[in-house]
């Protein structure tokens, strides 16, 4: 299990505003890592710039040891095995819930109709949506629609999925069942990022935590380790008004 | 003077063979319109700042800017003098139909922006390519949301239509002119040629009702 | 759904209840109205004040639509207004002793202003049957205008009236011209166009074979372009008269008056020889 993910000294603006400050960072293959951080700590960007959503200034990205940031054929080859999964879901309105999953891989990975169908229905069943297969995602809610948006990634059979603060937008107790699904995925020896504000989930399910603050990563290790031990100053504070707010 | 509404029913013939050169007039430039028009909007808002940006920006502005009577003539009596010569049926869809294109690009071209930005990305992290992105996420919903003003456009066209008289076609405006001329009963055949066009123009706001009702399930 | 299907009936109905209403006051409007129709009545006292009210004013104002050579036309280069009624419309205010001022409006707006009081009479080489018989007062005849068919110099299929069986034929529509051709039977199509001059280009352009017009127009394109020439075979002719609103009476006797003196005293014939020879 090599290293599949490495981010070097990663320099990314949106405009004058500096939102990642020479980032640097290593995924092995298989791990589960989350991402903590205030925001504006440039968490989502550094997530969107891994699959190519954002174009960085300076420093490298890797994945497979491929420089993903540019519109070579083998970069968009990994590309299409990196699945995102959206703070806004992003589902396509205009489809079913089982279009949704199946219709990206006959169009994109030109899968055969009924391989795509039984693909399609064993993520539904996965997900627990099979009643739901035939519903617009107008008439899903918050958390339907997020599984869903899970299901429709990993349609797509990728090696590494990357959560960009899945649970932000549902109510807390919608929460629940989209994190329980993301606990499912955790045997199949998926690399998953998970960009998140849900410490306890942080702490069951991740095999390392980095905490990012103004556009670096100022401390990374096992989650048991940092949390219960905040040596550095930042992640304390970070820490102490996430447990004001709850 | 009394109201006498038989000069509108002995020439009823007359008028409703008017009004099929003004409904097929009007379908056709209409349909013209809105090929014309999805290429240049899309094209318009995919290639902002290239040479075939602004060769399309330029379109949009003459035609919009200009009133269409004077197209209608250039094309019609000015092209002749450079050794373009075409009949005044296709002088009078070519007309319309640059005429409205322009119009309606910018409709499109305002629908693509009003789509989600993040149904975009999600297809890009899917791996559609930029065509297909286009194709299957992207205009499916930006149709949606420009229905109604398609079918505002369509009505606008149909009114428009009545200025290809001056290229010497005969369509339902004209014909009631003519009937006027000939009669002077200016109020049956006036407000003959309102309801007649009134007809078809709320044919137009039904389809279009039924257009947003099919794309309710979606949501949008 | 149901919300739907009520608003669609509610439309439509108002659109119906918006129809009936404006079809009741048109009835009322006419039941009310009881003017009489017919010529030469006995008009109101005020208005054979017409000649009075032009000398009061010292001025006659003529009105014109300057898109008919050799007529009333334009000049291109002293922008002043010139033809054979524009010489005719001068030598009888000459005559009556009073100033003329002429201005230019779109044909079809004409008749409409000189019975608003725009205009006081419409010099315009207007026909009889063009001016409405109903609510205008005509002078005695001034010209006889023969519609007749160009077309363009090389074709030779086209010698007669009867030539025209078949053919595409253009012309200006709200004229005699067009009555003249609507009259005629077997003709491909009729082309109509608001002025003569564009049934002229699509005469050269073939996309009509042959155009009807007045004798003195087609006369005045020939001498510019050889191109297109006459076949003098009159489809019809009409009398050119001086219009006035209906009941001015007065206005139309002084300009009989005025039209007889200049027959006499050669002012006539010095305008048709200008304007009006045909070859």
């Amino acid at each position: 299990m090599g290293t599949i993910i490495e981010l070097r000294n990663v320099h990314k603006n949106f405009g004058e505003l500096k939102v990642l400050n020479g980032a640097s960072l290593t995924i092995d293959e298989g791990e589960i890592v989350a991402i903590i951080g205030p925001s504006g700590s440039g968490k989502s960007t550094l997530i969107r710039c891994i699959n190519g959503l954002e174009n960085i200034q300076s420093g490298e990205i890797l994945v497979r040891n491929c420089l993903i940031n540019t519109q070579t054929l083998e970069s968009n080859k990994i590309r299409r095995k990196i699945g995102m999964v959206f703070q806004n879901f992003n589902l396509f309105p205009h489809y079913t819930a089982l279009e949704n999953i199946v219709l990206p891989c006959i169009t994109v990975n030109k899968m055969n109709e009924n391989n795509a169908m039984e693909l399609g229905m064993s993520l539904l069943h996965k997900v627990r949506l099979e009643d739901k297969m035939n519903s617009y995602p107008a008439s899903l809610s918050g958390g339907q629609k997020q599984r869903i948006a899970i299901a429709r990634a990993l349609a797509m059979e990728p090696d590494i999925m990357l959560f960009d603060e899945p649970t932000s937008a549902l109510d807390p107790e919608l929460a629940y069942e989209v994190l329980d699904t993301m606990a499912g995925l955790v045997h199949n020896g998926l690399t998953m990022v998970i960009v998140t504000h849900q410490i306890n989930f942080v702490k069951t399910i991740a095999h390392r935590l980095f905490f990012l603050d103004e556009g670096e990563i100022c401390v990374q290790g096992k989650p048991d380790e940092i949390l219960n031990n905040p040596e550095n100053d930042r992640l304390n504070k970070f820490l102490m008004r996430l447990k004001q707010s709850l | 003077m009394k109201m006498n509404f038989d000069v509108v029913f002995q020439n009823m013939p007359f008028l409703l063979a008017a009004t099929l050169v003004t409904v097929e007039i009007t379908l056709i430039s209409f349909l013209l319109a809105l090929c014309i028009a999805f290429v240049v909007g899309t094209l318009r808002y995919y290639f902002k700042s290239r040479t075939l940006g602004i060769l399309l920006m330029l379109y949009v502005e003459i035609f919009r800017g200009s009133p269409l009577l004077i197209q209608l003539f250039l094309i019609y009596y000015g092209l002749p003098s450079v050794g373009v010569v075409m009949s005044a049926f296709t002088a009078g869809i070519l007309g319309l139909a640059l005429n409205g294109g322009a119009y309606i690009s910018e409709i499109i071209r305002a629908s693509f922006m009003s789509v989600d930005k993040g149904q975009r990305e999600a297809a890009f992290s899917l791996g559609y390519s930029n065509l297909k992105t286009i194709y299957h996420i992207i205009l499916p919903q930006a149709i949606r949301i420009a229905i109604p003003s398609l079918m505002n456009s369509f009505s606008s066209i149909l009114k428009d239509s009545s200025l290809v008289s001056v290229i010497s076609i005969t369509e339902l405006a004209r014909a009631g002119n003519l009937i006027y001329y000939r009669t002077t009963r200016p109020f049956e055949i006036y407000l003959t040629l309102g309801i007649f066009y009134i007809l078809m123009t709320v044919t137009i706001s039904l389809f279009s009702k039924y257009l947003e009702g099919r794309s309710r399930k979606w949501g949008l | 759904m149901a919300m739907e299907k009520n608003r669609k009936y509610g439309f439509l109905s108002l659109l119906l209840v918006l129809l009936i209403s404006l079809l009741a006051t048109g009835c009322a409007k006419t039941t009310s109205s009881a003017k009489t129709t017919t010529e030469g009545s006995t008009a109101n006292q005020n208005l054979d004040s017409s000649w009075d009210s032009v000398k009061n004013k010292g001025e006659l104002v003529v009105g014109l639509c300057a898109q008919y050579p050799p007529f009333e036309s334009r000049n291109e280069k002293s922008g002043e207004y010139e033809g054979f009624d524009v010489d005719l419309a001068n030598a009888i205010g000459k005559e009556l002793g009073i100033k003329v001022k002429h201005v230019d409006a779109a044909w079809e707006a004409l008749l409409g202003g000189v019975q608003k009081g725009d205009y006081d009479v419409l010099i315009t080489a207007m026909s009889k049957q063009e001016a409405s018989k109903d609510n205008v007062s005509l002078s005695d005849s001034y010209y006889n205008l023969k519609e007749i068919i160009v077309v363009r110099s090389d074709d030779n299929g086209i010698k007669s009236v009867e030539d025209l069986k078949g053919k595409i034929v253009g012309v200006q529509t709200a004229c005699s011209a067009e009555e003249a051709v609507d009259k005629l039977t077997g003709l491909k199509e009729v082309k109509r166009y608001n002025r003569n001059a564009e049934a002229f280009i699509d005469l050269r352009n073939k996309r009509v074979e042959a155009v009807v017009v007045g004798l003195a127009y087609a006369t005045t394109e020939m001498k510019n372009n050889k191109d297109v020439k006459v076949i003098n075979s009159p489809i019809g002719s009409n009398e050119l008269v001086m219009v006035s609103k209906k009941g001015a009476d007065a206005l139309t006797a002084k300009l009989n008056e005025g039209l007889a003196k200049i027959k006499q005293n050669g002012a006539y014939d010095q305008a048709i020889s200008k304007w009006l020879k045909v070859e």
